[in-house]
């Protein structure tokens, strides 16, 4: 028990020394609107400077697509409620993110809502007025 | 259905679902010490020695690092402006003036590294090119040097989607500023 302590605490330390280094303005993203998709989970990078979530997402032709989602830090993420494991390679989410203006398969991560109802934003809120600004307080509406 | 069939239909399903599932590339980050930078690439870089041409200056010394992966090449730059420090704007905003002449710009941003004091401010750029390549850059001067990060789109890739080229530049940092050092 006290091993398996040390340990979380050990990969939490790791998470926390890692820097918030924010990179850009977020210019682009449109930050106008919040879109959603449903899709299953490829992989979720959880790394520095920002976390990144790939989605398999089929289209409205029937193909799967690939999308990808910028979260924020790591020890960012963690305050607001996410894990390593947490959304875990296979689940079925909705994912909440402003699209690239550009128009490409991705956009700014805002919240993951899982089957169970559970819901987790990425940034201060989840954009859509749900969530809260202060870490871990998400708040249903 | 006859099982054989709903088993060959299933097979290719899951076969399907795999493919789509392909991990993303492995992103690591290489740290440049005697060129005070960092960036993380999604293939092993390639280290050329090379020069920068100016209007104020001909063959300044440059390393190129660059890396491959998914018909997007990956490319920092890092010139040596060391003799000429106080004049890192001027060889930035040269440099974003010649990109920008090569074709249409689509966006532009002014990104920063690490917060309050200690940020480090630049700018970005995205260009189709007149070669049919499009260009996410992202120029910083720190410390008597120009850094130049372009993930170039080229045609053989078939789309022009952004989402992992803008991945790149974002990634980049000064060591040994930073908590990570």
């Amino acid at each position: 028990m006290t091993r398996k302590a040390l340990g979380l605490a050990g990969i939490a330390a790791a998470l926390f020394a890692a820097p918030a280094v924010a990179h850009h303005a977020f210019a682009m993203f449109d930050q106008s609107k919040v879109l959603y998709l449903s899709g299953t989970v490829k992989q979720f990078e959880f790394v520095n400077p920002h976390a990144w979530l790939h989605v398999v997402i089929v289209n409205d032709k029937g193909n799967t697509v690939t999308w990808s989602f910028e979260g924020g830090s790591p020890s960012q993420l963690v305050s607001l409620g996410w894990a390593q494991d947490h959304p875990r390679v296979g689940e079925t989410i909705e994912v909440g993110f402003r699209p690239m203006k550009d128009g490409s398969r991705g956009g700014q991560l805002m919240s993951v809502k899982f089957p169970s109802g559970q819901k987790v934003c990425s940034n201060r809120g989840c954009g859509d007025g749900t969530g809260e600004i202060v870490p871990g307080a998400y708040r249903p509406q | 259905m006859i099982p054989g069939v709903t088993m060959r239909i299933l097979a290719f399903v899951v076969f399907a679902f795999l493919l789509a599932a392909r991990p993303a590339s492995a992103w690591e980050e290489y740290k440049y010490l005697d060129q005070g930078v960092a960036i993380q690439f999604p293939a092993k870089p390639e280290a050329m020695k090379s020069t920068h041409d100016s209007v104020y200056a001909k063959g300044l010394a440059s390393m190129i690092y660059s890396a491959e992966d998914d018909h997007v090449l990956y490319r920092l730059t890092v010139v040596d402006l060391t003799t000429r420090a106080d004049m890192g704007a001027n060889f930035l905003n040269e440099a974003a003036n010649r990109l920008q002449r090569e074709g249409e710009v689509l966006f532009t941003d002014f990104p920063r590294v690490y917060q309050d004091a200690r940020s480090v401010f630049g700018v970005s750029l995205v260009v189709d090119r007149t070669d049919g390549s499009r260009v996410r850059s992202s120029l910083y001067h720190h410390k008597g040097r120009l850094y130049i990060a372009d993930a170039i789109v080229l045609p053989a890739r078939g789309d022009k989607d952004m989402t992992t080229p803008s991945r790149y530049d974002q990634t980049i940092r000064f060591p040994p500023d930073g908590r990570f050092d």
